[in-house]
C-alpha cells in the first residue's frame, strides 16, 4: 500500500497533467478560431462554394514553344535499373494452373491429315497468379 | 496460316521392307503378311480410309520442304494388307467414321471367319472408340445378322458345298460400309498343303455391311449384294446331234457258168443292206450340228467405285463349233472273176477289180474367247480360232483299213498352228463312232455347273502338243488379271494380260515368271505394281 507520500505526489502529478492538458486544448481552439476569421476576411471560402456552382472558366493557355531549329546538343544521361515491382495491378507472376482437370476441351480438335486421328485442343484453362487471383486463358478454336 | 500437318507423312510402294519415298530415298517398315497360307492377294491388298475432317494445306515453302525430305501428306490414310496395317501397326480391322464425329475400330477379326452358306449369319463385333487421345476408352457391341444369304446351289450337279468364309475385300473410306465376300480357297486350307494357286480365293457370293450411329448408338445391318447365282452366273453346254448309222455287209452276188472242165465263178460286190444279218455289220457316227461351251458373268470380284457404287470384274467364255459329220458316200464296184476246176477244186483268180468303200469328209470350226470385264467393258480377251478337216476313206473289202488324213488348224491370239496327219489304219474308229471329238482345242472339262463354279484352268490346245492355260491372276482384292501359261515340252512361259483395278485397268501385257504374282493397286493415286516376284503394298 503505497505511503502517504507517495500519495500526495501522485495527486501532483494528476493535477499538473490535466492543467497541462486543458492549456493545450484552448490553445488549439484559439487558432482554429484565428485561421476560421482569416479565411472569412479573405473571402475563400466564398469563393469555393460560388465555384462550386458555377463552370469554371477556360484557362488561356500559350502556345507552346518551338524547340531551335538544329542540332541538339550532346549530353549524357544515367540512370538506374529498377526492377518492376512484384505487384501494382495486372497479373502477378508466375501463374499457375491449380486444377488439371479444370480444363475445357473444345468438342473436335485438331485432326490429323486423314481425319482418323484426333489430338485434344484446349477451349480454357484456369490459372491462378502469385496473388492467388484466377486468370483465364481462352483458346480459338482449331478450323481444320 | 497452313493447317497443322500430322499423321502419317510416310507414303509409297513397300517393298521388301522399305517405303519408296518420292524423294528417293527409303524408310524402313514391316511388309503386310498373309492370313491365310499361300494366298499372296492378302499381302497387297489395299484399302482406303478418309475422316471426314481430312484435309492437307501446305505453303510452297512446306512443300518445298517436304519434296526434299521425302515426305507426302496426302487426306487420306491407306489400310495395308489384308490385316489392313496402319500407321506401321496392325489395325486388324477398319475405321468407322460415325456422322458425330466419333471413329470406332471395326475388328475383322470377328468378321473374317469361316461359315456355313446355309444357315443364318449372325456374328457379334465388339467396336472400340478409335483416334481419341483424351477421354475414357469406349466399346460397343454390334451383330452383323442375316436370315438368308442366298445361298443355295444354282445347279445341284456341281454343288459346291456350305462350307466357306469370309473376308473383306473393300470399304467406303468413311468405313460405313464393307463387302464381305463370301469364297472357298481354290487349294482347300485342310488338309494344309504346299500348293496354290494364282486365283487363291473362288467367290460364291457378296455380303454388304452397313453401319450407322444414332445418338452415339452405332448398328449394322447386313444385306446380299450378290447371291451365290449371281456370282454364278450362267452356263450353256450344248452338244450337237450324233446320230449312229450302221450297215450290213452283204455277200458279193454270184454267177457261175459252166466252162466244162471247170466253173467260171463272177463275184459281184454288193452294197451294204440297211437291214438284216446277212454279214457283218458296220456302224459310224453321223450329224453334227452347234456345240457349246458358254460361261458368263461367272464373277471374280467385287469393289466399290469411287462414287460409292458397285462395280463387278467378271469372266466370260465361249467356246462354240459347228461340225458336219455326213453320212457316207458308198462305192461298190468290181467284180472277182476266178475259174474252179471240176477235177480238184482248184481255184484260178482271172481277174479282181473289187472295191467298196464308204468315204466322207468331216469338218469342224471352232471359236473361243475368254474375256475379263469390268463394268462390262472388256479388259483382257484371249481368242482362238480353229478348224479341222478329216476326209476318210473306210474299206469295207478289208474290214477296219481306214485311209485318213486331219488337217488341223489352230490360231490362239494370232499365233496359228496347223498340222497335216496322215492317218494309218491304226486310227481310231472314232472317226465312224458314235461320240466324235469335236471339241478337240478346248478344254474345259466337266459340267457346266461345274465349269461355272471354276471359272478357271481352261486349256487351249495347239496341234504341236503345246498347250496354254488360262486362269485369273488374284493380284490383290482389287487387282486382277489373266495369267496365260504356256506349256510347251517340259517348259512353262507365263504372260499376265491387263489387269482391272477399282475405275480402271492397266492394258499392259508382260513375261512373267511363275512365282511373278504379287501386285498391289493404290487406291489414293491409281497406280499399279504387278508381275513382281516379291511382295508389294501401298502405304
Amino acid at each position: 500500500m503505497a505511503t502517504l507520500e507517495q500519495q500526495r505526489r501522485a495527486n501532483g502529478e494528476r493535477i499538473q497533467n490535466e492543467r497541462r492538458a486543458n492549456g493545450e486544448r484552448i490553445e488549439a481552439e484559439r487558432r482554429a478560431i484565428g485561421n476560421r476569421m482569416v479565411e472569412e476576411r479573405t473571402g475563400k471560402s466564398v469563393a469555393d462554394d460560388l465555384n462550386r456552382l458555377t463552370t469554371p472558366q477556360q484557362q488561356r493557355r500559350s502556345l507552346p514553344t518551338v524547340p531551335t531549329v538544329g542540332a541538339v546538343p550532346a549530353g549524357k544521361g544515367r540512370g538506374e535499373y529498377v526492377p518492376k515491382a512484384a505487384t501494382t495491378a495486372g497479373i502477378a507472376s508466375p501463374i499457375s494452373e491449380p486444377d488439371y482437370t479444370a480444363r475445357a476441351w473444345w468438342p473436335g480438335g485438331i485432326p490429323s491429315t486423314d481425319g482418323l486421328l484426333m489430338l485434344p485442343a484446349a477451349k480454357t484453362i484456369v490459372m491462378s497468379d502469385a496473388n492467388g487471383a484466377e486468370v483465364m486463358f481462352e483458346y480459338a478454336e482449331p478450323t481444320p | 496460316m497452313t493447317r497443322p500437318a500430322w499423321g502419317n507423312p510416310w507414303r509409297g510402294l513397300l517393298v521388301g521392307g522399305q517405303i519408296q519415298l518420292p524423294n528417293g530415298s527409303t524408310k524402313a517398315a514391316t511388309q503386310p503378311t498373309v492370313i491365310n497360307a499361300r494366298h499372296w492377294d492378302e499381302m497387297g491388298a489395299t484399302f482406303l480410309q478418309r475422316g471426314p475432317l481430312a484435309g492437307v494445306s501446305r505453303s510452297a515453302e512446306e512443300l518445298a520442304a517436304d519434296t526434299a525430305a521425302g515426305r507426302t501428306w496426302r487426306a487420306d490414310a491407306i489400310l495395308s494388307g489384308q490385316r489392313m496395317r496402319l500407321y506401321g501397326k496392325n489395325l486388324a480391322g477398319w475405321i468407322y467414321c460415325a456422322p458425330d464425329g466419333a471413329r470406332w475400330r471395326v475388328p475383322t477379326s470377328a468378321i473374317m471367319v469361316p461359315i456355313t452358306t446355309s444357315a443364318p449369319l449372325s456374328l457379334n463385333v465388339t467396336l472400340r472408340k478409335f483416334g481419341e487421345f483424351s477421354g475414357a476408352d469406349a466399346t460397343q457391341v454390334v451383330t452383323l445378322a442375316l436370315a438368308d444369304l442366298q445361298q443355295a446351289d444354282p445347279d445341284p450337279s456341281y454343288s459346291a458345298g456350305t462350307a466357306a468364309y469370309l473376308t473383306v475385300c473393300d470399304i467406303t473410306p468413311d468405313g460405313s460400309k464393307a463387302l464381305l465376300m463370301i469364297y472357298q480357297p481354290v487349294v482347300p486350307f485342310s488338309p494344309p498343303s504346299t500348293a496354290w494357286h494364282p486365283m487363291h480365293k473362288r467367290p460364291l457370293g457378296w455380303l454388304e455391311v452397313s453401319l450407322a450411329s444414332v445418338d452415339g448408338v452405332v448398328s449394322a445391318t447386313v444385306t446380299v449384294a450378290r447371291s451365290r447365282a449371281q456370282t454364278m452366273g450362267t452356263a450353256s453346254f450344248i452338244d450337237g446331234n450324233i446320230t449312229t448309222a450302221e450297215g450290213y455287209i452283204q455277200p458279193d452276188a454270184l454267177v457261175r457258168a459252166d466252162m466244162g472242165t471247170y466253173y467260171e465263178d463272177t463275184l459281184t460286190v454288193q452294197p451294204l443292206a440297211a437291214t438284216g444279218d446277212l454279214g457283218s455289220r458296220l456302224d459310224w457316227g453321223e450329224g453334227g450340228g452347234a456345240y457349246e461351251r458358254v460361261i458368263s458373268g461367272r464373277v471374280l470380284a467385287l469393289w466399290y467405285t469411287a462414287a460409292g457404287g458397285l462395280e463387278e470384274v467378271a469372266i466370260n467364255m465361249s467356246a462354240t463349233a459347228s461340225a458336219t459329220n455326213p453320212p457316207p458316200t458308198e462305192s461298190a464296184t468290181g467284180s472277182l472273176v476266178q475259174h474252179v476246176q471240176k477235177s480238184d477244186g482248184a481255184v484260178t483268180i482271172i481277174s479282181d477289180d473289187r472295191e467298196h468303200y464308204l468315204a466322207r469328209t468331216s469338218v469342224a470350226s471352232e471359236a473361243f474367247s475368254y474375256t475379263l470385264t469390268r463394268a462390262g467393258t472388256i479388259i483382257d480377251q484371249v481368242t482362238a480360232v480353229a478348224s479341222t478337216s478329216i476326209p476318210q476313206t473306210r474299206w469295207v473289202t478289208a474290214l477296219g483299213s481306214i485311209d485318213a488324213t486331219e488337217n488341223d488348224s489352230v490360231t490362239v491370239d494370232g499365233e496359228t498352228n496347223t498340222r497335216s496327219l496322215v492317218l494309218g489304219s491304226t486310227f481310231p474308229a472314232a472317226l465312224y463312232s458314235a461320240s466324235p471329238q469335236w471339241f478337240p482345242w478346248v478344254s474345259i472339262g466337266g459340267s457346266a455347273a461345274e465349269g461355272l463354279y471354276r471359272a478357271t484352268d481352261i486349256t487351249l490346245l495347239f496341234p504341236s502338243g503345246t498347250t496354254i492355260t488360262l486362269t485369273p491372276l488374284r493380284y490383290s482384292n482389287n487387282l486382277i488379271a489373266i495369267r496365260r501359261d504356256r506349256h510347251e515340252g517340259a517348259a512353262h512361259s507365263y504372260t499376265h494380260g491387263p489387269a482391272a483395278f477399282p475405275g480402271g485397268s492397266d492394258p499392259s501385257s508382260a513375261a512373267a515368271s511363275l512365282d511373278a504374282v504379287y501386285g498391289s493397286y493404290n487406291p489414293a493415286t491409281g497406280e499399279v505394281v504387278r508381275d513382281s516376284t516379291q511382295p508389294v503394298c501401298w502405304i
